[in-house]
Order: structure tokens, then C-alpha cells, then sequence
């Protein structure tokens, strides 16, 4: 027979049962019956309402003291996105366009639905999903176009100027599985697919700012003014990332490529992966596959009040019920830097779609699933004040290895580990562990909140280093080294 | 519906595992241990199929791999004292099979009531009630569709199914052209709570025969749109219930929203078709601008060449009144893209028809309304 305590000690080392991220506690927000509880977008009103948009074109407010929700509006396609203006007013991303819903008569649902933009194309191809909004320092607004997939075709019609490339329109229409293959794995015949693009909120023009992106459900802005956006991993992915996006950069899926202005009519398929190799911005931050995040969502910028990680960023996840912690610093003039679990189970779902913090600097977080791994609903995420958090606070480079510094005393690190490994930038899915290896190195102390590490190897560019800290509350840490400082 | 959530084994941590995988070691060396002692041919996949009340088969869709040995097992359930035969016949054949089995005569009982035909590729006794026979068989080694079914007289029409061989079943039930019509319609009933709508109500979604920035739109009786803010024209309208979007929600995104009626009216199809022309030339732009909920019925406004339109579509009587107010005045004739159709009448208040288009003269252009009756 086996005792309750050995059977849940039991559960414990598998991982099923976990210790409480105790500073950190979650709180399951109730969603109404009606719903489809999949949220697409959430935002939070300087009163601390919330408003969340979710799978079936629905737009809620939810009123944390009275726990109640009001209907604001419906009948959206596949929303993926809100900012909250006013409580009379949001604007959100649906599938056709960017679309402000207003409540012009005051009786607390939307009578007045206007586009913003509809200025991007649409195939009618399930996987052109389009991401966003978030605001730019000058008041435009973000948003990224996800690329159609040749999991499936195109619709008879479609919205937009169609180009052809590497194979005619008819194709699409023939017997599917024996064209997909010519289509491109991911493929963008409409305008901006695979693009991040400006609004300009006075006159709804279309600004294309960025190329290469091949899924990419989230953006956001650190506390400087840098645009971020996560990628999903898949072809010419090796592992999922995120950007630092900069305007006429290409992030590096080559699918986008026919939306350039001197596109040369080369099809995607046909240019030499040498050549995308020098055409590219590598990303800021690969999340390792398999181990620290399979499909980031949306960044956020961690406000003061919310724990010691104050002007670092936080990015959700939809495998696992995970939070993911962003250390970003800019090397040579390059974004790049570490990222670390920073929230794990503790009553979070899966699906961590879109995050938005409330004027008290508690956390919300939107859920969804569709057909891919994930979860459902809404938490609200609380820092507890004065409780203990042991962690890596930052990570950053040095010439010769990295400087941490923790959250707390720790004047016994345990036995710290450093592996090292790339990815592939490739045509094909995925990428397993290039080169994967130990590396050895010494610790020096300068106090007992901060650590150096001086590697036995010179560092390698272009290299994801993972630490292992198993003194930390979070031990895995993964540093990626695109550029090295100078001594 | 709502999807579950499959647990994944990256959620489990490192040790959880290991263990896991020691156990698989364990259970699958048990297992392939247990497998040599036996027989070398592969075991045969136990299908059960059973005749049950309604002249109905049950399951009345069963899928199969290429060539896998079947071991089918038939048993005759119903309570209406009615004997019953399963036939099964080559991809397509069914209506063959239907009208062979209806020209079989009595003395056909000798050999169970099996009509003559090439296209039967296995076929049973004929089993009496509460009787049962087991078929031993392979399946067809070319994947698709092959239609199972009663050839006793009299039943054919109603009483088939579907065996699906090396094909995923992607239809739901309610919708699959390869099964008797009163299973789809009492699926349909059973999803009639899911798909009831208080009217009036829109959705935005993937629609057939429309751009892929469509709206659906339910108006109060049972007169329904779909409006395409694509090129900003109406696409068609149907009588009856309003959409079935279940395989969209249920998914991500990929599926059209199936119509409950049937359409009485239709435009022109095409993504370059324009809806509306000032004069005799196509419009050079049109720019969806969004639209307000009156009474809870979208009012659309778009801009034609510079000009503003603002076009509602609502029930009047068992007619959509469909109209258009366009700023500034034109200042010539109007004409708006309304096919004529043999099930639909088509009136306006102003004008007259012009092939395709209704003509509405400048001087009522700045306001007019068309009715679109199903008849």
C-alpha cells in the first residue's frame, strides 16, 4: 500500500505537483457561460476593468469588484488583439482588418464599428492570422501578418493584389497535395504576409516596416522604444524567437520576401540560403525548444510594483503553463540577451496568449488554444509584497563569460552548469542542438547577490548558452550570443 | 463544443519522464514478448455493425486502412421484425446498387436478396432478426469512400453507410453526403440548440461563394445575407436558419460557415465584381469604412469613387428591403449588381432593370430601395 505522503512526495519528483512560485500567486477568472472561453486579446482600463476579446468575435468588459461581465460587442472575426481606449471605445485586430468599436449612445455595448485598416490582403487561408495592435511611441499603431500555411489552399476569391510566384494562381485550385509542396511550406501572395506593418491612425495608411516573420502572435515595446516580436518555430525557424525589429529589417522566413519594394521576382524557395543568411537579422533571443518555450506569444514590459524585475519583459507561452522572463541588453549596438522561466504551474493554464497589467501592477493573462496546444480563460497574476524571490535577476555578457547578479543573498550557488548549443537556419522544420557542449569555467564572487563566469572557451557568436542555477527558484537560463563586447 | 486539452508530455518534468519511459520499456518488451508466441499474420481489426431500428445501420460510418484484414461482425438488431443483408460495393456505386436492388424480385431470397452486380465487392447472408455473420475480408486496397448496404427490397434507398478506407472522415455527420439523409437531418436536429440565434444577429466569418471578408447577417423572421466587405457588395441571400459555424470554432479558423436554408438569391461571383457603379464604368475605387448597429442590424458605409454609401439590408414582410443612401447626390444614373434569379423577385422604388443591374435615375439616386422577395 502506498502512504498519501510517499504517493504525493511521489507526484513531487515528477513534476506534477510542484512548490508554490509562492511570490507569485494566480487567481482563475470566471468567464461567462456564453463565451468560447479562448481570449484572444485583453487590456486593462485605468479603473481596473478589463476588457478581453475572445474566439467567437465577442468583445467583454469584466468588472473585478462586482466579478461580473457586460457584452460590449460581437460578431468579430477571430479578434487576436485589443487595446482599450476608453470604456466607451477599443480597437481591435480581427482577420480582415484593425477596427475601432465605439459606443456612441452610452448604453454600454458598441453600436459603431469602424476600419481602421484594411489596406493588408487575405488568401481566406486559415493561418493568416494577423497580431497586434500595440501603439508605437508616435501614436501608430503595430501590427504583425502571419503568413497562409500549405496545410491548406486559398478561397475562388481573395482580398488584395495576388502575386504569383514560382507557381500560377490556377495551381492553388488543382488537387492540393500534389501543388503544396511548389506553394513553400509557408507561403504570402497577398499583400504584407509575413510582415509587421504601421498604421497611421489619422489617415488608416499602411506603413510595411519589417520582413521575415513567419508567426508572429505577439508584440510588444521595452522601456526604450525597442519593438519586439516573437516567431514562432517551424520552417527556416530551428527553435522559436523573438525579434528585435527594426524597420526594413528581414527577420529572417523568407516567405514575406515578394513584398519588398526591389523584389527581383526570385520565388522564396529559389533564393540560396547564403544569401537570406546575409539579407537577415538574426533574432535577439532563441527559446530552446522543447525545454524553455515552444511557441511564445506576446511581450510585455514588467511595470514598477511587480517584483524585483522592473523594466525587464515578460512573454507568454502556450505549451506549458508558463510565464517566460526576458533579460535583454543591446551588445555593439545589437538587442540580444537571456530568457528564463518565471512563472511555472502554480494554477496557470497553458496558452498564455496575451498579457496586460491593471493599474494596481497585478497581471492579466488571455488563454486560447485553437487547433495547437494551449489553454482557456483568464488569470490575474499578484506579486507579493516582501516575499522571498530567489532568482537570477540579470544576465549579461563579458568578453570572456557572463556577469549575473540575483534577486537575493546566495552564498551557495550549488553546482551551476553551462551548456552550449545553436540552431540551424534552414529551409526545413525545426533544428535539433547543433554542437551541443559543456563548457567549463571558474565563478568569481564580488558579493553574495552577484557572480562572474569566466568561461575556459573564448565565446562563441551565434551560440545559445544555457545555465543551470540550482539555487535559483528558476534554474534554467538561456543566454543567446549574437555579438560578444569588446574588452 | 469546446475543445479539451490533451495532455502533452513537455508539461511533465525531467524525472516524470524517465520514469514514464522505463515503464514503456517495460510494458512494451512485455507486450512484444506476449506478440511472438502467437500467430505471424496480422490480427484481423474487429468491426461490429449492427441493423437497428429506422432501417438504419449502426455505426453507419466505420473507417478502415488499406488493405487491413476486417473481421466484421454483423448483427441484426431490429425491433421491426425485419430481416436485413449488408452489401459492400465499389467507390460511387451506390446508386447502381439502389436501383439493381429495386429491380431484384421475391425469388431472389435464394441468395439473399444480392442484386447482380460488378461493383460488389463482399456481401452477407440474409440475417433474420437477432441473427449475426461474421465476414472475414480485406479491405480495399485503393483508399476512398465505398458505400455499405441493405439490399433487402425496399430498404436500399434509406439504409446505407459509409466505409471510409485510408480516408480521414473530415465531414461531421450532419453534413456527409455519404450517409441516408434522415441521419443528417437528426444530427442537425440535435445541434438546433447550438445553432439557434437570436435574431437579428451578424457574424464575420469565412462564408462560401463570398471574398474572404465576409458578414453573415440573420434579420428578424428567417431571411438571412451574406454581405462581402471585400469589394462592399451584397453577395446572396437565404431563407431558412442562419449559419453553422461549429467546425470554425472548433478549429482554427479553416472551415466556411454552412448556410441553414437555402439561398434564393445571388450575385455575380468574382473579387473584382463591383456591387455598385456611378454611370456606366466600373467604380476605380471602393473603400470599406465600417458600419452601425441600427436595431441591431449593420447600416455599411463605403466610399465609391470619393462618394459616401450607406446600405442596410432589413426585413420588410417575408422581402429584404434593401437600400442605399449615397452623399453627395450623384449626378448620374446609379446601378446596382442584382442578377435576376429564378427563385427571387426583385423590385425597386425608383428605375427600372438593365440586364444585370437595376438603373436608378440621378435625380433618385441619393436614396432608393431595392426589395429582394424569395418566391
Amino acid at each position: 500500500m502506498i502512504r498519501p505522503s510517499w504517493f504525493l512526495s511521489l507526484l513531487f519528483l515528477c513534476g506534477l505537483v510542484r512548490a508554490e512560485d509562492s511570490a507569485y500567486t494566480v487567481e482563475t477568472i470566471p468567464i461567462p457561460e456564453d463565451a468560447d472561453p479562448q481570449v484572444g486579446g485583453i487590456d486593462v482600463l485605468p479603473d481596473g476593468r478589463v476588457f478581453a476579446c475572445f474566439h467567437r468575435g465577442d468583445v467583454r468588459l469584466y468588472d473585478p469588484e462586482t466579478k461580473t461581465w457586460r457584452l460590449f460587442g460581437s460578431g468579430l472575426h477571430e479578434p487576436l488583439g485589443i487595446v482599450a481606449e476608453s470604456e466607451s471605445s477599443v480597437v481591435v485586430v480581427q482577420r480582415p482588418e484593425l477596427t475601432r468599436l465605439t459606443d456612441t449612445d452610452g448604453d454600454g455595448a458598441a453600436d459603431r464599428f469602424d476600419v481602421i485598416s484594411d489596406e493588408f490582403g487575405m488568401t481566406g487561408n486559415y493561418h493568416e492570422f494577423a497580431f497586434g495592435p500595440v501603439k508605437d511611441p508616435e501614436g501608430n499603431w503595430v501590427l504583425a501578418l502571419n503568413v497562409a500555411s500549405n496545410g491548406a489552399s486559398i478561397r475562388e476569391e481573395v482580398r488584395g493584389e495576388f502575386l504569383e510566384v514560382g507557381m500560377p494562381r490556377e495551381d492553388f485550385y488543382t488537387e492540393w497535395s500534389k501543388v503544396k509542396g511548389k506553394a513553400g511550406r509557408m507561403y504570402s501572395r497577398v499583400p504584407y504576409r509575413g510582415w509587421v506593418i504601421k498604421i497611421d491612425p489619422e489617415n488608416g495608411e499602411l506603413i510595411p516596416w519589417a520582413s521575415g516573420f513567419r508567426s508572429p502572435n505577439g508584440l510588444g515595446y521595452d522601456a526604450k522604444g525597442n519593438l519586439f516580436a516573437s516567431d514562432n518555430q517551424g520552417d527556416w525557424l530551428g527553435t522559436s524567437k523573438l525579434h528585435h525589429v527594426q524597420q526594413g529589417h528581414f527577420h529572417g522566413h523568407p516567405a514575406s520576401l515578394p513584398w519588398t519594394e526591389d523584389y527581383d521576382g526570385t520565388p522564396p524557395l529559389d533564393i540560396p540560403v547564403e544569401e537570406l543568411e546575409e539579407l537577415r537579422t538574426p533574432a535577439a533571443v532563441w527559446f530552446t525548444q522543447g525545454r524553455m518555450a515552444n511557441s511564445p506569444t506576446q511581450p510585455l514590459l514588467i511595470p514598477e510594483g511587480f517584483g524585483p524585475f522592473t523594466g525587464q519583459m515578460l512573454i507568454g507561452e502556450m505549451n506549458r503553463p508558463r510565464i517566460v522572463r526576458l533579460i535583454l541588453e543591446e551588445v555593439n549596438g545589437v538587442m540580444q540577451g537571456a530568457c528564463v522561466p518565471f512563472l511555472d504551474d502554480n494554477g496557470l493554464s497553458r496558452g498564455v496568449n496575451r498579457l496586460a497589467f491593471g493599474p494596481d501592477q497585478s497581471l492579466w493573462t488571455g488563454h486560447t488554444h485553437l487547433s495547437w496546444a494551449g489553454g482557456e480563460g483568464m488569470h490575474r497574476i499578484r506579486f507579493q509584497e516582501n516575499a522571498p524571490v530567489r532568482e537570477v535577476h540579470t544576465l549579461s555578457l563579458t568578453p570572456d563569460g557572463f556577469h549575473a547578479t540575483f534577486t537575493a543573498p546566495m552564498e551557495d550557488l550549488g553546482e551551476v552548469t553551462l551548456t552550449r548549443y545553436r540552431f540551424e537556419y534552414h529551409q526545413s522544420y525545426g533544428s535539433p542542438e547543433r554542437d551541443k557542449a559543456p563548457v567549463a569555467f571558474e565563478i568569481e564572487r564580488p558579493s553574495e547577490t552577484e557572480a562572474r563566469f569566466v568561461l575556459s572557451e573564448p565565446l562563441r557568436q551565434d551560440f545559445c548558452y544555457e545555465f543551470s542555477f540550482p539555487g535559483a527558484d528558476h534554474p534554467m537560463i538561456c543566454y543567446t550570443v549574437r555579438e560578444i563586447p569588446r574588452r | 463544443m469546446r475543445f479539451s486539452i490533451p495532455l502533452h508530455g513537455e508539461a511533465c518534468r525531467p524525472l516524470f519522464r524517465s520514469v514514464a519511459l522505463l515503464l514503456t520499456v517495460f510494458l512494451v518488451s512485455g507486450i512484444s514478448a506476449a506478440a511472438q508466441d502467437r500467430d505471424k499474420t496480422p490480427k484481423a481489426k474487429k468491426v461490429v455493425i449492427k441493423a437497428v431500428e429506422g432501417l438504419q445501420f449502426s455505426p453507419v460510418r466505420v473507417a478502415v486502412k488499406k488493405g487491413e484484414r476486417i473481421e466484421l461482425h454483423l448483427e441484426n438488431h431490429d425491433p421491426n421484425d425485419q430481416p436485413h443483408n449488408f452489401v459492400l460495393s465499389k467507390i460511387g456505386s451506390l446508386k447502381e446498387i439502389q436501383t439493381a436492388s429495386m429491380a431484384i424480385g421475391p425469388d431472389a431470397v435464394a441468395n439473399g436478396f444480392i442484386p447482380e452486380s460488378e461493383s460488389i465487392l463482399v456481401h452477407s447472408k440474409l440475417l433474420n432478426p437477432e441473427e449475426k455473420d461474421v465476414l472475414t475480408f480485406e479491405a480495399p486496397k485503393k483508399s476512398g469512400v465505398y458505400p455499405y448496404i441493405c439490399t433487402f427490397p425496399g430498404h436500399a434507398l434509406v439504409m446505407y453507410g459509409a466505409l471510409y478506407v485510408d480516408t480521414k472522415i473530415r465531414e461531421e455527420l450532419a453534413y456527409d453526403p455519404h450517409v441516408p439523409e434522415i441521419v443528417r437531418k437528426a444530427e442537425l436536429e440535435k445541434k438546433k440548440a447550438l445553432l439557434a440565434v437570436d435574431r437579428p444577429t451578424m457574424q464575420r466569418l469565412f462564408m462560401p461563394d463570398a471574398g474572404p471578408a465576409a458578414i453573415a447577417v440573420a434579420v428578424p423572421g428567417d431571411l438571412n445575407y451574406c454581405w462581402d466587405a471585400g469589394n462592399c457588395r451584397l453577395r446572396y441571400a437565404w431563407k431558412g436558419g442562419f449559419v453553422d459555424a461549429t467546425r470554425m470554432w472548433n478549429s482554427n479558423g479553416n472551415s466556411l460557415g454552412r448556410l441553414l436554408g437555402d439561398v434564393f438569391w445571388q450575385s455575380e461571383p468574382g473579387e473584382k465584381v463591383h456591387g455598385i457603379r456611378f454611370g456606366d464604368e466600373a467604380p476605380e475605387s471602393v473603400k470599406f469604412r465600417g458600419y452601425d448597429l441600427v436595431d441591431g442590424l449593420p447600416a455599411f458605409r463605403y466610399e465609391v469613387d470619393g462618394a459616401g454609401v450607406r446600405e442596410s439590408i432589413r426585413e420588410e414582410g417575408e422581402s429584404l428591403a434593401w437600400s442605399f443612401e449615397i452623399e453627395p447626390a450623384p449626378s448620374a444614373p446609379v446601378r446596382i449588381l442584382v442578377p435576376e434569379a429564378e427563385t427571387a423577385r426583385v423590385s425597386a422604388t425608383a428605375g427600372s432593370r438593365e440586364g444585370d443591374h437595376w438603373m436608378i435615375p440621378a435625380d433618385a439616386a441619393s436614396r432608393f430601395t431595392l426589395t429582394l422577395s424569395p418566391r
